[in-house]
């Protein structure tokens, strides 16, 4: 079980926060400074909730926590604040994506962690049903 | 600096060993590699491994071999996912050339097939960024196929034009009797395999199989009484982010094209002095990134290297002489150490039916997770 971690990451999955640097820049997750950064460099800020997809794959060989599933589709989605994300696509058929749709994000489960089968959410993209 | 040459050189054969354990195949490799020489003059023990703490749930590898090779020197793991073995190589090629040792010996090894295939995926995606790709369900090979999907959008290209990789590294391992696939596939078979990783596809995609490979290292002191040292003229890695979408540029291999660039510079020669090259190919597109990296081919170029028939036997710049990831099988950590026992057995004329003739010069690389670690060596035929 591991509690604490899913707990520091809400605010990231839940809420998609990332950092926005002064120079417009924007990453994610939030992060501490890198080397030679000033502490203050980066500030809080939400990711944009819509974009285009930019890779993606189906895997069907997967890890034993996704056993259930017989296929995981993964892709990276290019936020509309340029911003790059990996996450689990749903709610979509491998045959429907091609690369520059339109995609936006949804809150759903990401499975089961620990002895009591504690529920995860987080972040899934789909693709994006009202432009 | 001290100069650092290569002794011995041994490895298994790759196969699902269950019938063997990583002590056992562990202890092959090192008496292969050791031979006659005088073990009291070994002076230091690197074990490449990347998941035998979660495989084989054991730890401190580095004492658990070394006791058990009757060894009592400093031994250590060194871990840093498919280039465990290449940086521990590294890590051996330092404490010669510092001066620290004079023998020191480096041993990958990999035991992978004790646990079920899902367990093998979790295990190889710990080489993935843990809260941002793997919590989302991303594989290593899902990693590799998000970059394949993309390459092939950007530079227009067919899945196919990745296969000639595969197809080559076939050939080779055929004529390799430690290969784990020795047979020979061709355009027809690739085109028709099932998808594992879309668009990567069952004849794209390499096993993970069990194996150890083992390097004697030495100062030149003892390289004279060595029958065909073989020289480390070059040695460097490099480090990039693991998470892809961190990547300033998702199809440029950062680290590859940083550790490439000053193995070369440090062995003051030039790409085009390479007679053979060892690569990570667990898939196509993993080795036309990597030929991109290292110059061989501009941007989105790489794949008509292979479909010219430059990385076959006989080409210009031979590639997976000996089956790479795809044939010989994926031994995870362990294949940094393999890629050079391959090498030597090409530099000392000894490569049988997959010998590159008049081979004085290569280069290996080895890549941990999606490129993410990038280790590169350069060895040449020494006159001591």
């Amino acid at each position: 079980m591991n509690l604490p971690k899913q707990w520091r990451l809400k605010g990231q999955r839940y809420r998609l926060e990332g950092q926005r640097h002064s120079d417009g820049r924007v990453r994610f997750p939030a992060q501490p400074a890198k080397l030679g950064e000033a502490n203050d460099a980066w500030q809080p800020y939400q990711l944009a909730k819509t974009g285009e997809l930019f890779s993606w794959t189906a895997q069907r060989s997967n890890r034993s926590e996704f056993d259930h599933e017989p296929i995981v589709i993964v892709g990276i989605i290019k936020l509309a604040d340029g911003c790059l994300i990996t996450a689990q696509l749903t709610d979509c058929e491998p045959s429907e994506l091609h690369i520059g749709m339109a995609m936006e994000t949804v809150t759903r489960s990401w499975g089961k962690v620990g002895e009591d089968d504690l529920l995860v959410y987080g972040y899934k993209f789909r693709p994006q049903l009202i432009d | 600096m001290q100069q650092v040459f290569i002794a011995g050189a041994a490895c298994t054969a790759v196969r699902e060993h269950y019938d063997r354990s990583l002590l056992d195949l562990a202890l092959e490799a090192l008496h292969g590699a050791v031979g006659s020489f005088d073990p009291r003059l070994i002076e230091a023990l690197y074990v490449g491994n990347a998941l035998g703490d979660t495989l084989s749930e054991q730890s401190q590898l580095g004492a658990y071999i070394a006791g058990a090779a009757g060894l009592n020197c400093e031994a250590l793991r060194v871990e840093a996912a498919g280039a465990s073995g290449a940086l521990a190589l590294r890590q051996g090629y330092l404490a010669i050339a510092s001066g620290q040792a004079d023998v020191v010996v480096v041993l990958g090894v990999e035991k992978a097939t004790d646990k079920l295939d899902a367990a093998v995926q979790a295990a190889l995606a710990l080489g993935l960024d843990g809260e941002l790709e793997r919590a989302v369900g991303l594989t290593l090979t899902g990693g590799w196929a998000l970059l394949m999907q993309r390459y092939l959008h950007e530079y227009q290209l067919p899945a196919t034009a990745l296969a000639p990789f595969a197809i080559n590294a076939h050939a080779n391992g055929a004529g390799n009797r430690n290969a784990l696939y020795r047979f020979a596939i061709n355009a027809q078979k690739w085109a028709n395999a099932g998808q594992i990783a879309e668009p990567l596809n069952m004849l794209d995609c390499s096993t993970v199989a069990d194996g150890a490979a083992a390097v004697v290292l030495v100062s030149e002191r003892y390289a004279r009484e060595v029958a065909q040292p073989i020289a480390i003229v070059g040695s460097a890695s490099s480090s990039s982010n693991l998470a892809l979408a961190q990547r300033p540029d998702l199809l440029w291999l950062e680290a590859a094209a940083v550790s490439g660039t000053k193995a070369l510079q440090q062995a003051k020669i030039d790409r085009n002095a390479i007679d053979l090259i060892e690569l990570s190919d667990p898939h196509g597109i993993a080795a036309a990134l990597s030929l991109e990296a290292l110059g061989y081919a501009e941007r989105g170029q790489a794949t008509q290297l292979a479909a010219e028939g430059v990385i076959s036997k006989d080409g210009a710049l031979p590639l997976a002489t000996a089956g790479g990831y795809k044939a010989r099988g994926d031994v995870g950590g362990a294949t940094g150490v393999y890629q050079v026992v391959e090498v030597v057995a090409q530099l000392r004329g000894q490569a049988g039916a997959n010998q590159v003739a008049k081979a004085k010069t290569a280069l290996t690389q080895c890549l941990g997770g999606v490129g993410a670690t990038a280790v590169t060596h350069i060895l040449q035929v020494a006159e001591v």
